[in-house]
């Protein structure tokens, strides 16, 4: 189990009722979750991993004091919560870098795979702990490739893994965030996965 | 905005199904989500796989063509994942026979880099012929281009649950642990280090016999590419790294050689013989990474007191942090195995005492430097024991009182204070700054990446720019430094309050210091007590001492808070500090007729005269001590020092009733049970003193940091020799108080039995260590150490306390 999928709408209530320790468990839980839902919508390059960190400490400050307001105290509600953080932070990031730069920071990855690999430490961290060094370094690679696959979609085609995959909503909450049907949502993150998938195997082979 | 309210069977079905493959994902079960992809479509990416892969943070196999993919066996059943791979059980059609193979773990998605370290697995580990190692049949890739290779299949369980199955006794277990030795042996004989040695790689099969795994990590010895822990970055720790060598913990990729695999090897030894591991590792990666590289193993002994002797010693020598103090290969750690099995003398040998002096010394002199700190720190932890709910100022003092004790082993608890300070106030900008600097403790990176998102997510303060500046220098970043300070020179007022926040920023003592003076300069009204507090601990801290009691005299009239006496505690301190006692009693006096309800003057002037020698004036100042004490708020300690005293005046019954007080107080063994069993002895009641101590023993082997205090009851006991008590003093070389306790109670020890000879030598050894005053708590006077001298004058004039030859039974 992952992420918010550890956690019981007990848990949540409890946080949201003001339980220090409940509210500690929780986001030592979702941490990871957090930075690959960050991670997910930025497919950053190795000079924005900072920014991957930045943003998941930002949102976890952000639940931290806000977790309090949340009207729905379950662990449904509690996704949608930190998951509407997450995306306005990423905006708020990327909104802010085209103004300064003149440009969007975040592009496929093509050009940068080979750096990408070479930045263990932070593929490690994003992909959480293991039960061996070889298997940290495999997982680096690993997520480091789904990463780059990412970054090489469609606008859309991301969000919507990002809302299902990372963020752990379902059919009906991704399409109430994206203002479409559930059954568009559903196949929208079928065809997203699938052309993921072909990107990833282009980008082995052509590795 | 589309409708939501379709409600054919098809789209609810679609829904649905996505929904529970979703649901299986979040789980942890990839399958269902892939499924649902994988309709009308061909791949060989195992999409669900890669979302649960970078999730679960475990890798999944991307073998999606199925146990047929590999010709000449029939795939039976996936029996384990190794570093490298994905392990089957499988029937080879040509022999007939149960086989193990591994695919590579990435499957299709493998990178070239995986292939090729996977490669060169199946070349090492074919190198190697013996009957510890898994032996490599046959490789080659599946029928879709993946490496494989087929090894011998082990009909076994992983090691720990082999023992938690059989438990085999000490000498099967040591048995075992040989066979195992050997075949890494065998490996390092070919030029192989494994370098992931840990039990879940050994298999034991149904004969009892290790298989060795998972050369995954493993390097040749003439390689030059090493894997470590890079700085920093990776928070969490890994599994293996509880089996990691310390030079495999750097980042700096220090040399790794076959003395890697003995301390791996001596990790694992530990936990087989006493079930537990040999440190307790943080979940915090630095912190980890530091007790690995920093901390010495908890003695085995203190774990299972049958390991006490030869198997400590072979334990401790595996298990050396630095690699030339270690046994040089593991035939060598194996040859000792071999030699204690068989009742011969082994060749490793406790550490020199040198060696152990030396090491004391350097951590002696990091102690003595923050001693000061520590008492500053324990008077604001009385300070906020007394406040009633967490606010503001409330934080504030928390994160500066932990700030102070930072170097004394609070760390830890620093980093929780200051965290939550700073999470509620992030305003607070000392909360800011301590949390930069807490981090900064562990590694100086974290620290400025905190302060540097503190800084972009609020205003451009200039408190950030503060902590940046010091960070930057420690790292050694003199460029970055300077820009910070120019940025810091034009925002930073130049008020008290700044230059005294500036002083908790900075990480050299000698600013602080120059900090503090601003601030105190800047103070017009000379009524900041902060900044005059921190002013006085840090000259008493850097050894001026006239400046810090000409800065506590100034607060025994500004702090209307702590109030006269208090301060007048700090100059007696420093006095005493400086072994000027007739003046701090003098001082202690003063403090008393200020307030005559304030217990520490009185405890304080007792010490002082015990180090005059004038024992009737302790005494009656521990006993005004204990009166002004409410009674639901006992102090044990006052106790315990009053029956020092009073035992040195030859008041033994009196003293064994206060060990008792003390006992009772802290509702725990003591060293006052170890005080009161010498005294009771003394008193021929030899029934009542055994009794005691084997309560006492009993109780303190059950604590969880009990391990030394035990050992000094066990050696008082009878059931420890003293020079084994003075060794195991010797294995925690941060302890120098310890090695004087030791020197002590062996002392006493020979004394009890009537070996006054050997009791003098114990003696002078522990004055010789001169460690004077208790370390922790300055100056508070080291019991044991006085009592040394006292025996050494009572031995000296033929007076000796009359001799016991009986000794305790084992308890």
């Amino acid at each position: 189990m992952f992420g918010a999928a550890r956690l019981t709408n007990e848990h949540v209530k409890a946080a949201a009722d003001g339980g220090k320790e409940a509210l500690g468990h929780v986001v030592r839980v979702l941490e990871s979750q957090v930075r690959l839902m960050i991670a997910a919508r930025l497919s950053p390059n190795p000079s924005q991993l900072d920014a991957v960190d930045d943003l998941t400490q930002d949102t976890l400050m952000d639940l931290t004091r806000g977790i309090y307001r949340l009207e729905n105290r379950t662990l449904g509600g509690l996704k949608g919560f930190v998951s509407v953080i997450a995306s306005r932070k990423v905006f708020g990031y990327l909104r802010a870098a085209k103004a300064g730069l003149g440009q969007l920071p975040i592009r496929s990855l093509d050009s940068t795979v080979q750096s990408l690999s070479q930045a263990g430490p932070l593929w490690q961290f994003l992909s959480g702990s293991g039960p061996s060094p070889s298997f940290l370094a495999m997982r680096g690679e690993h997520v480091a490739s789904l990463m780059t696959g990412l970054g090489g979609l469609k606008p859309e085609h991301r969000e919507v893994i990002a809302l299902a995959v990372f963020d752990q909503l379902g059919a009906t909450e991704v399409a109430e965030r994206m203002g479409i049907s559930p059954k568009a949502a559903s196949q929208l993150l079928i065809r997203a996965t699938r052309k993921l998938r072909k990107n990833m195997a282009s980008c082995i082979k052509a590795g | 905005m589309v409708d939501f309210h379709e409600s054919d069977d098809s789209t609810h079905d679609l829904v649905e199904r996505v929904d529970t493959a979703l649901q299986a994902l979040w789980q942890g079960d990839a399958s269902r989500f892939d499924q649902l992809v994988a309709e009308d479509e061909n791949s060989d990416v195992d999409i669900g796989g890669v979302f649960e892969d970078a999730m679960q943070g475990s890798a999944t196999t991307g073998v999606s063509s199925g146990p047929s993919a590999i010709p000449g066996y029939e795939i039976l059943e996936r029996i384990g994942r190794g570093g490298m791979g994905v392990v089957y059980k499988a029937f080879q059609l040509s022999t007939k026979r149960a086989v193990a193979i591994k695919v590579i773990l990435e499957g299709s998605l493998a990178p070239p880099q995986a292939r090729r370290r996977f490669q060169r697995e199946i070349e090492l580990t074919a190198s190697l012929q013996h009957a510890g190692i898994a032996r490599i049949l046959e490789s080659g890739e599946t029928s879709d281009g993946q490496p494989y290779y087929a090894m011998d299949y082990v009909d076994g369980v992983e090691l720990r649950q082999w023992v938690a199955g059989n438990k085999p006794d000490q000498q099967a277990t040591l048995a075992l642990f040989e066979k195992i030795c050997d075949a890494v042996a065998h490996a390092h004989q070919n030029g192989v280090i494994h370098r992931d040695l840990k039990p879940s790689n050994i298999l034991v099969n149904t004969e009892g016999f290790p298989k060795i795994l998972d050369f995954g990590l493993a390097r040749l010895v003439e390689d030059d590419r090493t894997l470590t822990l890079q700085e920093g970055d990776a928070m969490h720790v890994a599994g293996t790294l509880r089996y990691m060598s310390p030079e495999q913990t750097q980042p700096d990729a220090s040399p790794v050689d076959a003395r890697s695999d003995v301390y791996s090897l001596g990790v694992i030894l530990y936990e087989l013989l006493t079930g537990q591991s040999p440190y307790e590792l943080s979940n915090f990666l630095p912190e980890a990474v530091r007790t690995i590289c920093e901390r010495p193993p908890q003695p085995p002994s203190s774990v299972r007191s049958f390991l006490r002797g030869d198997l400590e010693t072979i334990l401790l020598k595996a298990l050396e942090k630095e690699p030339s103090r270690r046994y040089a290969s593991v035939s060598d750690l194996a040859e000792d195995i071999h030699r204690y099995l068989a009742g011969e003398p082994i060749e490793a040998h406790p550490p020199s005492r040198w060696y152990v002096l030396r090491k004391r010394a350097h951590k002696n002199r990091v102690k003595l430097a923050t001693a000061g700190m520590c008492l500053a720190a324990a008077v604001f932890v009385l300070w906020w024991s007394m406040q009633p709910k967490y606010d503001i100022d409330y934080a504030r003092r928390e994160c500066l009182g932990y700030r102070i004790g930072l170097d004394s082993d609070r760390r830890e608890r620093f980093l929780a204070a200051a965290l939550n300070a700073s999470s509620h106030y992030p305003e607070l900008p000392d909360a800011v700054l301590l949390w930069g600097i807490a981090k900064g403790h562990s590694t100086p990176h974290a620290a400025i990446h905190q302060l540097e998102y503190n800084r972009k997510r609020g205003q451009d303060a200039w408190w950030y720019h503060a902590g940046l500046m010091e960070l930057y220098e420690q790292i050694d970043r003199p460029q970055k430094a300077l820009e910070h300070s120019e940025v810091l020179s034009r925002l930073a007022p130049n008020t008290a309050e700044a230059w005294y926040l500036r002083s908790f920023a900075a990480l050299d003592c000698q600013r602080a210091l120059s900090f503090a003076e601003k601030a105190v300069d800047c103070d017009q009204g000379h009524g900041h007590v902060l900044s005059w507090t921190r002013l006085a601990n840090l000259r008493r801290h850097l050894g001026d001492f006239d400046g810090a009691m000409a800065a506590a005299d100034h607060l025994a009239e500004i702090d209307v808070d702590s109030g006269r006496a208090r301060w007048l505690q700090f100059k007696g301190d420093v006095a005493a500090t400086q072994r000027r006692f007739r003046e701090a009693v003098a001082i202690y006096t003063e403090g008393v007729e200020a307030d005559p309800n304030y217990m520490p003057l009185y405890r304080q002037r007792a010490h002082a005269y015990r180090r005059l020698g004038e024992y009737t004036f302790a005494e009656a100042d521990y006993s005004k001590g204990i009166l002004v004490i409410p009674e639901h708020s006992p102090y044990p300690w006052l106790h315990f020092h009053r029956a020092t005293v009073r035992w040195i005046l030859g008041r033994r019954a009196e003293a064994v009733d206060d060990c008792r007080k003390a006992r009772e107080f802290t509702a725990g063994p003591t060293f006052a049970d170890a005080r009161m069993y010498v005294i009771l002895r003394e008193l021929e009641r030899t029934g009542e003193a055994d009794d005691e101590m084997r309560k006492a023993i009993h109780e303190a082997r059950g604590l969880q940091d009990g391990g030394w205090l035990a050992s000094v009851l066990e050696c008082l006991a009878g059931v420890l020799g003293p020079e084994d008590l003075v060794a195991r003093a010797g294995q925690d070389t941060s302890n120098p108080e310890r090695e004087c306790e030791a020197y002590y109670y062996a002392g006493e020890r020979c004394l009890l039995d009537g070996k006054v000879d050997a009791a003098i030598r114990w003696f002078r050894s522990c004055r010789e260590t001169g460690v004077e005053f208790d370390q922790d708590v300055m100056p508070d006077p080291m019991t044991e150490y006085e009592l040394a001298g006292w025996r050494l004058r009572q031995l000296s004039n033929t007076n000796t306390p009359q001799a016991t030859t009986s000794t305790l039974h084992t308890p």
